[in-house]
């Protein structure tokens, strides 16, 4: 298994650089020269040139590309235009709390989910069954910014139980986390509920029922270990939309995250900004899935690393 | 879709009881007639100019949802979002089904190592955070509903492809395709003419669906300020303009979202109907 995760590590070399290239090549295209965007409006022709001189654009674009590169291996990925503080800095504040947000957000899906996924598959065609297919419809319908401000006109405005906007304590983190997590309660129930449904026809279940095991130990413990495979593997596919979603629940809460942080860059047109952060998402996605994989051979022990 | 099919799917929705999905296909015709009818009933200039000694007005007689802080009628701008928001979702999903279900089968029915390529290329692609993707294409674009619509457009090809690979892949090995292609039948008239009218029910249920994610992903980059700039009457956008308002006047933002969220859940709901329709054994899934 070390084995297999460190040649996993490995692999996100090569797919890490194809995502800067395409960023890389994304950036150049932009409209408008970014030395003179970063020179600012009253800059004159000298100032322009030595900030293109200073920054490397005169270069040819393969070069600009090697420094570019070269300078992520050493930890590097340039500086704001806007600040003049490395992007490292930047994304080393912002990161934690997209971390936060996001990982706030799928655990309350799941935690809310799963337990009415199970209850829903121990009563199909039940009323919570039911209510169950209804509220996914919506789940997938609602856009995340017009959750988020109706959960705050009731919570905040007129129950004035919680703060509308910024990072703190915990109380700070329920509304930004249910917006990003509601949507996918239903995900998770439903698939909970379909596959448990499955596993609960099984041979083994029954032997289980037959020898005696208290039932709620046959679903907890029999039931929904084997059920919990399927679960991981939705988890790690919808974690990108996840993580898009948190880029606009960012902004609905003034969240100060990643996401928020490359839309400001964007704006400005801050390239070196959307190039490390843009980085950054790419691989934290391709770490999560990794780490998912991994999760299969806890669960299951067939699964092997060869 | 000829129309004796169409008139199927509403008697199947009324023998089967479907009315949740039978008003949703309403409130869609709705949301249609609303964007062919906008400029008849609101013009461009009384839906877009600031006229600050109006604003604000509770719904009433004069204008029905209001006004905004801008003074103009919250009935014309919701409207005339309608057509704006259906013509971006429209364009998008065409275009991307365009591309999409043309890679997808050329992957599909190749099958070589240049479709694995490509297909891995798309899987990475899907990984990747869609409404990154959209940011990035916004970015370069500018902001104009074009540039909506192509970033709606290439963020959901790669799922386009991973989505109608497989089915042609399964059909390329099927008796009657073989048998076109002994009496001689080129490669491109098998594809056209042999292997995508078979998927051509997938594409209409895929379409809807998609129709409800462009919108939803669409509204979400306006609401981000990456759709086309004010005062274009956009949804999403005039949710954001709208945000300091939230506690005193919320009926400002919600007229735009009810009529948002609406209309995804009702291309959500018809697509799911139509699902069942066209291919009855899903239901159960």
């Amino acid at each position: 298994m070390l084995n297999y995760t460190l040649r996993r590590l490995l692999l996100l070399l090569p797919m890490l650089l194809g995502v800067s290239i395409v960023v890389f090549l994304v950036m150049h295209f932009i409209p408008g020269d970014p030395a003179q965007l970063a020179a600012g409006p009253d800059a004159t022709e000298e100032d322009v040139a030595q900030i293109r001189q200073n920054y490397g654009l005169d270069q040819p674009l393969i070069n600009q590309y090697v420094v570019y590169v070269k300078k992520i291996a050493h930890g590097d990925l340039g500086e704001s235009f806007q600040t003049f503080t490395p992007v490292t800095q930047g994304i080393a504040r912002t990161l934690p709390a997209t971390i936060e947000l996001t990982a706030a957000g799928m655990l309350l899906a799941v935690i809310i989910g799963v337990p009415l996924g199970i209850v829903a598959a121990l009563r199909p065609r039940g009323f919570l069954d039911s209510a169950l297919t209804t509220i996914a419809v919506f789940g997938i319908s609602m856009p995340g910014f017009f959750l988020g401000l109706i959960l705050m006109l009731i919570f905040s405005a007129n129950l004035g139980w919680l703060p509308p906007t910024g990072r703190g304590g915990l109380s700070h983190l329920i509304l930004p986390a249910l917006t990003l997590g509601l949507p996918y309660v239903a995900t998770f129930s439903r698939l909970a509920r379909s596959t448990l449904m499955d596993v609960l026809k099984e041979d083994y279940i029954r032997t289980a029922y037959a020898k005696g095991v208290p039932g709620y130990k046959v679903v907890l413990k029999h039931a929904l270990s084997n059920a919990a495979i399927p679960l991981v593997t939705v988890f790690g596919m919808d974690f990108g939309r996840l993580l898009g979603g948190a880029v606009i629940v960012e902004t609905v809460f003034a969240w100060p995250g990643m996401g928020r942080f490359l839309i400001d860059a964007i704006m400005a047109r801050d390239i070196y900004v959307v190039q490390g952060t843009v980085l950054v998402f790419a691989a934290v996605v391709v770490i999560v899935n990794l780490m998912v994989d991994l999760v299969y051979g806890i669960l299951d022990p067939r699964v092997t690393y060869n | 879709m000829p129309k004796k099919r169409r008139l199927g799917f509403v008697s199947f929705l009324i023998s089967n009881r479907r009315w949740f999905a039978l008003g949703s296909l309403v409130i869609i015709l709705v949301m249609v007639a609303a964007a062919l009818c906008a400029p008849l009933l609101f013009g461009w200039d009384s839906v877009t100019k600031i006229n600050l000694a109006s604003s604000l007005v509770s719904p009433g007689v004069e204008h029905f949802l209001g006004t905004d802080q801008m003074g103009r009628d919250l009935l014309g701008r919701v409207l005339w979002g309608a057509r704006i928001t259906l013509t971006v979702a429209v364009a998008s999903v065409g275009i991307a089904m365009l591309v999409g279900v043309s890679i997808g089968a050329a992957c599909g029915y190749y099958n070589g190592a240049i479709a694995s390529v490509v297909m891995r290329i798309m899987d990475s692609m899907i990984a990747f955070p869609r409404t990154l993707v959209a940011i990035l294409v916004i970015t370069v674009a500018g902001n104009s509903i074009l540039s909506l619509t192509l970033a709606i457009a290439i963020s959901s090809i790669p799922i386009y492809v991973r989505f109608f690979a497989g089915p042609v892949m399964a059909l390329r090995n099927r008796e009657f395709v073989l048998a076109s292609k002994s009496i001689g039948v080129g490669d491109l008239r098998l594809l056209l003419v042999h292997i995508l009218p078979n998927i051509g029910s997938l594409v209409i249920i895929q379409a809807t669906v998609s129709l409800a994610e462009a919108i939803l992903i669409g509204s979400g980059l306006s609401f981000l300020g990456l759709g086309p700039p004010p005062p274009t009457p956009e949804w999403g956008s005039m949710i954001a303009e709208s945000r300091p308002l939230l506690t005193t006047h919320p009926y400002v933002l919600i007229a735009p979202g009810c009529a948002l969220v609406l209309t995804i859940l009702s291309f959500n709901i018809v697509g799911d109907a139509l699902r069942d329709f066209i291919d009855p054994k899903s239901r159960n899934a």
